[in-house]
């Protein structure tokens, strides 16, 4: 089945230029259902609204809550645990991504990153589209 | 120069000037989207092959705008080095009994990093948030997702 391009995104980067170019990125790529957050607490507020996400896509180098630490809120809420979660970084260590493998990352995109990539792992975790 | 001049006058300098990058670099990335966002609305009015081409070229621009990132993320961690340097120096002054005047602390904690440090809870993995690494150390997307697969296993 295909995806529903729809589909609510929370994209969540201390960066707005990042914000906006990633938002920029998902309409290219027909995705226009898209809010925003500047780290990790306000991403988990943004999620317990009660809104249905079909996906977050969060940088870990945040303050006060990084990525990392939202993805595992995510993973420990019963609600919100089988949520889609790509982590976009610059943290490019091996011990980052067995961290984040561990958390229940569904894929781990390494910046500078470019649409293709993008599309790719979105394929990989939330099907095609 | 002197212990002094290097705490007081060379290090904030440093800090400043790298403000001003981070600042132009972040007002550049702004204006490029604003003006890219302007040109993909007028797309719609665009044959298809020229749409279709500009499209392309428009997604481009936006993946090169991700410099405003990396470089914000560079001038953070090398805040984190000068104050690293300007903790040594005054080490060094407080050792040969030349200790700063409490003035110039509070100036340097004046400092917005420093303040939104220290307003901060430490991270729990402090020891993953390193991060950009340079070029020549940081995984390819390729050995991203090599891990990623062993990983999986």
């Amino acid at each position: 089945m295909a995806v529903d391009k729809g589909m609510r995104i929370l994209i969540v980067d201390d960066y707005k230029t990042m914000l906006r170019i990633i938002r920029n990125l998902l309409k290219q790529l027909g995705f226009n259902n898209v809010d925003e957050a500047t780290d990790g607490s306000a991403a988990l507020q943004v999620l317990r609204r009660g809104d249905e996400y079909g996906l977050v896509i969060s940088d870990w180098n945040m303050e006060p809550m990084t990525g990392l630490q939202l993805l595992k809120e995510v993973r420990a809420d019963a609600k919100l645990k089988n949520t889609p979660f790509i982590m976009i970084t610059a943290e490019s260590k091996t011990e980052n991504v067995v961290a984040a493998k561990q958390a229940g990352v569904n894929n781990y995109i390494v910046k500078p990153f470019n649409a293709a990539t993008l599309k790719t792992k979105m394929t990989a975790v939330i099907g095609a589209f | 120069m002197t212990e002094n001049g290097i705490r007081d006058d060379l290090l904030p300098e440093a800090s400043r000037e790298l403000d001003a990058v981070a600042l132009v670099a972040e007002e550049a990335a702004e204006r490029i989207l604003t003006a890219v966002e302007k040109i993909d609305e007028l797309r719609a009015g665009m044959p298809e092959n020229v749409s279709e081409a500009v499209g392309e070229a428009i997604i481009e621009i936006f993946e090169a705008c991700g410099f405003q990132d990396l470089t914000g993320q560079r001038v953070g961690r090398i805040h984190q080095t000068l104050n690293g340097v300007a903790d040594r120096v005054e080490a060094v002054m407080t050792h040969t009994g030349h200790a700063p005047s409490s003035e110039a602390k509070r100036n340097r904690d004046k400092h917005p990093e420093n303040v939104e440090k220290s307003a901060s809870e430490p991270f729990s993995e402090e020891g993953l948030l390193n991060g950009p690494q340079l070029p020549s150390d940081a995984k390819t997307q390729e050995e991203i997702d090599a891990l990623m697969d062993q990983l999986s296993k």
